[in-house]
């Protein structure tokens, strides 16, 4: 089915709507859960609860490509979770280390300031269209849809070394993209 | 802004960023043709230095015994100026002892009378034989290329067998992805390669033959693109330089 006629089960709400969506994403929005949570039953809530907000906002949302919008959701959702399995612990798993090193890019301490995310996401994208396509598609395997480096490094034919330096070179370009933005890290 | 920020913040990545690495979804999407530009683009850079100091030099080559031959001209014309007021002053300056002084004077006259032909002679004949000594030297640089040429050939192969050492190779979607023992060499698109199959009677038929720089899209695991080929199912024999490698499809 193409994701345009299932938007619109979604908003002819009907009861298929979830099934398709199920049929066509269930396996790449459980791959990405898996990821940042690391075991099947939270992989399982997170995909319900992906499902539920999937509903819940279309209508009034008609994303053109339904795979990255229900990728947003999935990865909102885990992050979510394993933030508050692992609040107070540096867990193991790809989370833990992805979100380590980007403390590359800024440290974890909270502030007062309230930051504007989807400005943020812009600077982020604006990051990312400069970049070349290898590059690019590593650092958003490795930081949005938090994968493993060795599993990054078999999909680009590139060693895990490689992988690991290429990774680190864009965390300091990112860095001074942002400082030059204004932010503070 | 802090780490988890920027974590969040990607949720927020352009939905095309995010399909482009949907590889559960599409496969890669990696363009091997990076490798192929980025390689082009070296080599050129390479090439460019190259390609300016021989011009340099052919430059250099043709001007020296131009130069030479305006500088020779120039100094026997000085020399001729300079010899001729000389007799005329030493008449001038001793009339008491004109007959030491023409006598003096004389001899000096006729030395440099005798010298002063010699001078443009000398210098014409060297004028002249300027652009066969340009001639020469552009010979001699020939002979020297060709000299170079037959040498080149007759050394040892690029790749002698062993110097590769090739392990293992993957055909993998119309690529083959070759591992080596050794660290893959830097003048490996220059490399001749074969891949030779087996016919219906059991004899090795070659399928292709050339330069590996013609198929390579990437140097570190060695990968070839060889899907213009059409290979069925079977096995194959990849030979690079001397060495060979099975591979099965």
């Amino acid at each position: 089915m193409q994701d345009h006629e299932i938007v619109d089960l979604y908003w002819a709400r009907s009861e298929n709507a979830i099934a398709e969506t199920n049929v066509k994403y269930g396996s790449y929005c459980r791959k990405i859960a898996w990821n940042i949570v690391a075991n099947d039953e939270d992989s399982e809530e997170c995909i319900n609860d992906t499902y539920l907000s999937a509903w819940n906002t279309m209508p009034t949302q008609r994303p053109s490509m339904l795979a990255p919008y229900l990728a947003a959701i999935v990865r909102n959702h885990a992050l979510t979770l394993y933030r508050k399995m692992h609040s107070q612990k540096r867990g193991a798993g790809q989370t833990a280390l992805a979100l380590d090193e980007l403390l590359d890019v800024a440290d974890a301490s909270t502030t007062e300031d309230v930051v504007d995310l989807s400005l943020l996401s812009g600077h982020i994208n604006a990051f990312l269209a400069a970049l070349s396509q290898s590059d690019r598609i590593a650092f958003v395997r490795r930081y949005f849809y938090v994968d493993s480096l060795s599993d990054i490094a078999s999909a680009l034919s590139m060693s895990e070394p490689a992988v690991k330096s290429q990774l680190f070179r864009l965390r300091q370009k990112l860095k001074n993209v942002l400082l030059q933005e204004g932010y503070e890290l | 802004m802090n780490r988890d920020d920027i974590m969040n913040a990607l949720s927020g990545l352009d939905p095309k960023y995010i399909d482009e690495a949907a590889f559960e979804l599409h496969g890669n999407t990696v363009s091997f043709e990076n490798a192929k530009k980025a390689r082009a683009r070296r080599n050129f850079l390479i090439a460019l230095p190259a390609a300016a100091a021989a011009f340099i030099l052919i430059g250099v080559m043709l001007l020296v015994p131009t130069m030479r031959k305006l500088g020779t001209s120039e100094s026997a014309a000085v020399s001729s100026d300079a010899a001729a007021p000389a007799p005329a002053e030493a008449a001038e300056e001793a009339p008491s002892f004109a007959a030491e002084a023409a006598s003096d004077a004389a001899p000096a006259y006729e030395a440099e009378e005798a010298a002063e032909p010699e001078a443009p002679i000398d210098a014409y004949e060297e004028a002249a034989q300027a652009p066969e000594a340009a001639g020469e030297v552009a010979k001699s640089f020939e002979n020297a290329a060709e000299a170079a040429a037959e040498t080149e050939e007759a050394k040892a192969p690029l790749f002698p067998e062993g110097s590769l050492g090739l392990k293992r190779a993957t055909w993998y979607d119309g690529r083959l992805v070759v591992r080596m023992s050794e660290e893959v060499p830097s003048n490996i698109a220059s490399a001749g390669y074969s891949v030779t199959g087996t016919n219906a009677d059991g004899s090795g038929v070659v399928l292709t033959e050339g330069i590996l720089g013609d198929v390579l899209v990437k140097e570190d695991p060695l990968t070839l693109d060889l899907s213009d080929l059409g290979l069925e199912a079977g096995t194959y024999t990849l030979k690079i330089g001397e060495e060979e490698i099975e591979f099965t499809i």
